[in-house]
């Protein structure tokens, strides 16, 4: 239950940030401030703002002075209006018939406006349904030049949310701005980028413990490992990408530079080792604290009283006390880490959900930002729910919760 | 702690400089060769840098504070709400919200430190909560409650005061996250468009292809600058925790 709250409420979020004009009018975004009648539309049927468009139901021509520009718009009334002033109006009909009789009937010296239905059966179709359609549209007096007007069917804010909300649940995230299906895209880049985050993560994690444990045992080791992760936490990643990249790929050439193709493991191999550099020191700073926490408890002053080796102290007495926490702890950063690629990705050229979410931004593809997000909340709410189960596991006191 | 407090001061006497007007700076490809173009950026960029960390830390400070202190106070159903909000907004890889939301806003320094204020409140509810928590039984606030302080004034002079260590120590958190935010959102070309940055100085790096023809120094100047300034102000908090 308290799963699909949050559920929901991610939802809510990516609606507000990508679905609504809560930041900014989304059609507009999504079809990069374009004009063009077909584009708005289309952007609009994918952001679920009308359910159908028909290109197919009236038309109207213009004669008047060649090549004057005239903007067209349905809100209330039928309006043209060139750079000063309304030229052509006609007061809200309710029906497209009703429009067209109107147009027809109507008209001056200046400009003259012929529409024409392209069946009978469309004279019914309420007039409130091509608003959209000719919202902030131009049009240009040309010989003959007929314009196909659409007609859509508007959705509601409610059913909006609630249509997307159904689609994201069946994992049923709609094309991307090439009309491929945003699910195959995301099974197959999904996976590279794990390539790259999952050996990582497991480097980082087993990396970080052995310079907490050796940072430990040598007071010169600690001062110099955690001067070093201030230091080095404190620059830009991107400058380690960049610096590690030229020297690695170009000047040294033992990374090789080719387009993302088979065989694949001599390529992500540097991307994987440029990010354990970088996240390697937060997860030691993090590592450290656990140890030193650890090490003051009696279960270990008891250990190292009984006169149990230092080796098996780290490895039999304090991993295993470790584990709930971290499990923990990378449980809940996993999913993030698929993220951490997105610069990597960008500029090594793997085409990976870093690269996706970052084309999807010059593309100006909000599904596929909403698929990417609502993706890595699910699995970051799937991770916390493994990540109790192993505490537990680990934990005997986490075990009896709930038993007394 | 002086090296700290005296290099906080450079930054800011740089920015205000850079500010006024008198060091010219301007977009355009040529602009950036030569050593002398890449100081004035770095100059408006630690203009940038102040204004994006100041605004976002205070606007997630801000917002954080209001709703942890609410849903402390009032627990119920508010809390619950405030919760369940902050618990989706963290269901979301904080960077990847920035980038929606900056994306959403259409980019520009406002969309910078409005979406990390937006998406970075959560760590600071969840400590202004718990925080509020403890205190509201303490005895100067029941005091003040029983001699019918208002709400308003029990928040601003009997909690907020004890909250100021962590509020100050969040701000410099919150204040390096939004910078090294801005560094990530102008190299994926959603960030300061319109300005010299940092960050705009690592992406044109990557773009004009610095590395590659053996110029580093743009590279270098912006990532030190950034560096030197999270440096300093994570030098003053450890300076207050001693």
């Amino acid at each position: 239950m308290a799963a699909l709250a949050i559920i929901v409420g991610v939802h809510l979020v990516l609606f507000l940030a990508l679905q609504s004009p809560a930041f900014g009018d989304p059609i507009a975004r999504e079809t990069n401030f374009s004009k063009d009648r077909v584009q708005l539309i289309s952007a609009a049927q994918r952001l679920g703002y009308i359910s159908s468009s028909n290109f197919d139901c009236w038309s109207f021509t213009i004669s008047g002075s060649k090549e004057q520009n005239y903007k067209v718009s349905m809100q209330p009334n039928f309006e043209l209006r060139d750079q000063s002033a309304v030229v052509f109006s006609v007061d809200a009909p309710t029906t497209l018939g009703e429009l067209v009789a109107a147009i027809n009937s109507n008209g001056s010296d200046l400009v003259k406006v012929s529409a024409k239905l392209v069946e009978d059966k469309y004279s019914s179709t309420p007039c409130s349904n091509i608003a959209l359609a000719y919202l902030s549209n131009s049009v240009t007096v040309k010989d003959q030049e007929i314009y196909h007007a659409a007609t859509v069917e508007p959705v509601s804010t409610s059913m909006r949310f609630a249509n997307s909300f159904s689609d994201l649940l069946t994992f049923d995230f709609g094309d991307d701005h090439n009309s491929r299906p945003i699910t195959n895209t995301l099974w197959q880049r999904g996976l590279r980028s794990l390539g790259i985050a999952a050996p990582s993560f497991f480097l980082i994690f087993i990396g970080a413990y052995l310079m907490a444990v050796f940072a430990h045992s040598s007071k010169r080791a600690s001062r110099v490992l955690n001067l070093s992760a201030i230091a080095f936490m404190s620059l830009p990643a991107l400058l380690y990408i960049f610096v590690l990249r030229q020297t690695f790929v170009i000047n040294l050439e033992w990374a090789p530079l080719r387009p993302y193709s088979d065989p694949v493991i001599p390529l992500f191999i540097l991307p994987i080792l440029i990010t354990v550099f970088i996240g390697i020191w937060p997860e030691y700073l993090l590592m450290r604290s656990f140890i030193d926490q650890r090490m003051r408890q009696q279960f270990m002053q008891s250990a190292r009283a009984q006169g149990i080796s230092q080796r098996r102290i780290w490895w039999r007495h304090l991993l295993p006390n470790l584990a709930g926490p971290l499990s923990q702890h990378v449980a809940l950063n996993l999913p993030f880490l698929v993220l951490g690629s997105l610069l990597l990705e960008t500029i090594f050229n793997i085409p990976g959900l870093g690269i996706s979410i970052v084309d999807a931004i010059q593309n100006h593809d909000s599904n596929m930002l909403r698929a990417i997000t609502f993706l890595i909340a699910i699995a970051f709410l799937t991770m916390q729910a493994v990540a109790t189960m192993v505490a537990r596991y680990f934990d005997p006191r986490q075990r009896s919760e709930g038993k007394l | 702690m002086k090296i700290a407090r005296l290099v906080i001061g450079f930054y800011i006497a740089v920015a205000i400089v850079a500010a006024s007007g008198v060091i010219p700076v301007e977009i355009n490809n040529d602009f950036y060769r030569g050593d002398s173009s890449v100081w004035q950026s770095a100059a408006h960029g630690a203009k940038v840098a102040l204004i994006i960390g100041t605004i976002a830390a205070c606007t997630s400070l801000f917002i954080g504070t209001v709703l942890g202190f609410l849903s402390a106070w009032y627990g119920g159903l508010i809390g619950a709400m405030i919760l369940w909000m902050a618990t989706s907004i963290a269901a979301i890889p904080g960077i990847l919200l920035v980038l929606i939301l900056s994306y959403g806003m259409g980019g520009g320094i406002g969309a910078v430190f409005f979406a990390v204020g937006l998406v970075s409140w959560v760590g600071v509810y969840r400590l202004v909560h718990t925080e509020v928590l403890n205190l509201r039984g303490q005895g100067h606030v029941e005091a003040a409650r029983s001699l019918g302080a208002s709400m308003t004034a029990i928040a601003t002079r009997h909690i907020l005061p004890c909250l100021k260590p962590i509020l100050g120590t969040q701000f410099v958190l919150h204040f390096t996250y939004a910078v090294k935010a801005e560094t990530v959102l102008s190299f994926l070309g959603v960030g300061v468009h319109q300005q010299a940055s940092w960050g705009r100085m690592l992406a044109d790096a990557w773009s004009f292809g610095d590395l590659q023809n053996g110029d580093y120094t743009r590279i270098a100047v912006a990532s030190l600058c950034l560096a030197g300034l999270i440096l300093a102000l994570q030098s003053r908090i450890y300076g207050h925790q001693k």
